[in-house]
């Protein structure tokens, strides 16, 4: 599998990534700061899983979905956020993905894997 | 000042980020409209630094709900908005049949119990993250100039985030301060620290 982890933050990145490889040492995860980082890596490259903090600099997780989606991004796709108010949930799923509630630990991670179909609830 | 480093500024700013998320939907309920918010950003920096760093004229008339609370580092937290915010705030979360009260004793238990319920929530997703719960007391509100609210809080670091939401068509602005003496801001560094090393 490979898996883009979108997200301001380092040590979100960081703590995503360790507990995917921990799970699946085989995998690719690779990291992007912010939504232009994540265009670029998604021309070149097909990822599988997109894990995607929605409350950043810029551009917004959401409007970074649709640009993916428009540039014709396959991959399953997770928002990953803070930003836990019921309308932001709503919006996640009128896009058809899933909503992972952070802070970003193990049993949250667990959950965005399982929201994508790559682990049992 | 103590120094921190860019991992454990980062680290503390998703904290403050998941604190705020909580903080955000406890709002979203209250006024019943979404609460939409900007990336935080932290800074840590001196008292004689904070209204700078908030953007505040010194002489500018602000509300500011303060929340002591203890446990792991023993401190207070700040809520501030401008007086006329302030006032856009009450009228958000009051019905609109007593929005005459201005800045009455009512609107200022109102403005009060919003500080408490938006502080609170951010404190303990704060608290819960990094493994060092913390547990608030009562709040009060402090009503005055810029630089006179700060005043109170001399002589301690801060922890500063600025906090930029907006309620339905409304902008309303809000600051908010975590304020921590020396060791207090030694033990939420060691707490960083330990949060860093049991997830990288």
């Amino acid at each position: 599998m490979k898996v883009l982890v979108v997200d301001d933050s380092r040590v979100a990145r960081a703590i995503i990534r360790a507990v995917m490889l921990d799970k699946h040492p085989d995998w690719s995860v690779q990291e992007a700061a912010n939504a232009d980082e994540a265009l670029r890596l998604a021309a070149d490259q097909d990822f599988d899983i997109f894990s995607i903090d929605i409350n950043m600099p810029d551009v917004d997780g959401f409007t970074l979905v649709e640009a993916l989606r428009a540039r014709g991004a396959k991959g399953r796709i997770a928002l990953f956020s803070a930003n836990v108010q019921e309308p932001v949930r709503q919006r996640a799923a009128s896009l058809g993905v899933a909503f992972i509630a952070k802070p970003v630990t193990p049993i949250s991670v667990a959950a965005l894997l399982a929201a994508v179909g790559c682990e049992s609830p | 000042m103590r120094h921190w480093s860019e991992l454990e500024l980062d680290a503390l700013a998703e904290a403050f980020n998941v604190g705020v998320g909580a903080a955000a939907a406890v709002l979203s309920r209250m006024v019943g409209a979404e609460v939409v918010l900007s990336v935080p950003e932290l800074k840590v920096v001196d008292a004689a630094a904070a209204l700078e760093a908030f953007g505040i004229a010194a002489h500018d008339r602000v509300c500011a709900v303060i929340q002591p609370y203890g446990g792991a580092f023993d401190s207070r937290a700040l809520l501030m908005f401008t007086e006329a915010r302030s006032y856009d705030l009450v009228r958000a979360v009051v019905p609109a049949h007593m929005t005459d009260m201005r800045m009455g004793d009512m609107a200022q238990d109102a403005l009060t119990e919003v500080g408490n319920l938006v502080l609170d929530a951010c404190l303990t997703a704060v608290g819960d993250l990094l493994a060092a719960p913390l547990s608030t007391r009562v709040p009060y509100l402090v009503k005055g100039e810029a630089a006179e609210v700060i005043g109170h809080m001399q002589g301690e670091e801060m922890m500063l985030l600025h906090m930029l939401f907006s309620i339905a068509d409304r902008n309303i602005d809000g600051y908010v301060a975590f304020l921590l003496e020396q060791r207090a801001m030694q033990a939420l560094q060691e707490a960083v620290g330990r949060f860093l090393c049991a997830h990288l």
